[in-house]
């Protein structure tokens, strides 16, 4: 029952400190699985994905009508996330724990760069802008593959992808940032989806984990939503970029023996 | 409101509803499933059995109750996104948005596909 238990506060402090961040929870799920629970990283993969799903789950069941998701865009771009995500998936099965464990702490780094850079630009807040949908989409190649590569992430590393996608539909492709942070949400449970089963099916993973760690990370997501309004952001920001480089650093050392 | 906004937000609506039922069933079996296993299951035999393998979920023969709920529940929670992307094909059809519709497509084959992918 401890065990259970260390498993449903883990997720709940990753969902937590995701919603803080706007990201899913994957990115420090993984490395907690890992690091403190010393499970195998398909495992914590395995494992995050279905919190990823349950998240957007549960975001869908709440989102207000109106502040959507572009489903049209989302089905488009997911044309090219989904085959990355199940080739990141099958991608996993052939490649070393080590090196999943460096490519993990490379993309937590990436993760601490988008979180600052996201702290750098400082959109009109105003609803009506932030979810326009006036708006016309460019770049639709540029867009396309770098889904893929979000899905190939997402496959390999269990994580949404929400880092990728919403940069580059936002800054890039033209998209009101409201729309595509809902749409970037919409787009990671498919993408979820696509590469779960493949863990699934190569016994990655396990209900006893799942259940208990999804369940926290749902539970948190929702209460980081709620606590956002009560924190001061920018230093709450600050403070998690720090901790995503520690985390970094600890699964590249992990990985790499240390 | 155009008929076009008018259905989008139906199929919001729609989506809303459908994610909390699954999701409550989802949860409800994996709930049942979990506290039959996790109490019999010693702490050193974490993370504990995989899931069920599709095929024999669906046959349901020779494999322990609870377990099945458990693995059925994950299956039934991976496999909302793809109400989701149904969902969404019947909207785009009845809009006649083709460019939509086809992408749609093509992504609920892929996420079939992966149903039937072995890592």
């Amino acid at each position: 029952m401890v065990i259970v238990l260390g498993l449903f506060v883990t997720g709940l402090l990753a969902g937590i400190l995701g919603a803080l961040l706007g990201l899913g929870g994957g990115v420090f799920l993984v490395p907690a699985l890992t690091l403190l629970f010393h499970m195998s990283i398909r495992t914590a993969v395995g494992t995050s994905l279905v919190g990823v799903i349950a998240t957007s789950a549960g975001v869908a069941a709440m989102m207000p009508p109106g502040r959507g998701a572009d489903v049209g865009l989302a089905l488009r771009l997911e044309v090219a996330t989904t085959a990355g995500a199940i080739g990141g998936g099958l991608l996993a099965g052939h490649v070393s724990p080590r090196t999943l464990g460096v490519l993990f702490a490379l993309s937590v780094f990436f993760t601490a760069g988008y979180t600052l850079y996201k702290a750098r630009t400082r959109p009109s807040t105003t609803p009506e802008t932030l979810f326009t949908r006036e708006y016309t989409i460019r770049h639709w190649p540029f867009g396309l593959g770098m889904s893929f590569l979000a899905g190939m992430a997402s496959g390999l590393l269990g994580v949404g992808g929400g880092f990728i996608k919403v940069p580059i539909m936002y800054a890039i492709m033209g998209v009101p940032l409201g729309v595509a942070t809902a749409t970037s949400n919409f787009m990671v449970g498919i993408t979820a989806a696509a590469s779960v089963f493949v863990y699934y099916g190569r016994g990655d993973v396990h209900p006893l984990v799942v259940i208990p760690t999804a369940l926290g990370i749902f539970s948190g997501a929702m209460l980081g939503v709620r606590l956002m309004s009560r924190l001061r952001v920018a230093w709450v920001r600050s403070a998690l970029v720090v901790l995503m480089i520690f985390i970094g650093i600890q699964m590249l050392l992990h990985s790499l023996g240390g | 409101m155009s008929r076009q906004t008018e259905e989008s937000l139906q199929l919001e609506t729609l989506m809303r509803r459908i994610a909390a039922v699954v999701s409550f069933v989802a949860v409800g079996l994996m709930a049942v499933g979990f506290v039959d296993v996790a109490l019999s299951t010693p702490i050193h035999q974490f993370p504990g059995p995989a899931a069920i393998p599709i095929g024999r979920l669906i046959h349901g023969t020779g494999v322990a109750w609870g377990l099945w709920a458990m693995s059925a529940g994950i299956v039934l929670l991976a496999l909302l996104p793809l109400l989701r992307v149904l969902l969404a094909l019947i909207l785009f059809v009845k809009q006649r948005a083709w460019v939509n519709t086809m992408a749609g497509l093509v992504v609920f084959v892929e996420l079939l596909m992966s149903i039937h992918v072995e890592g």
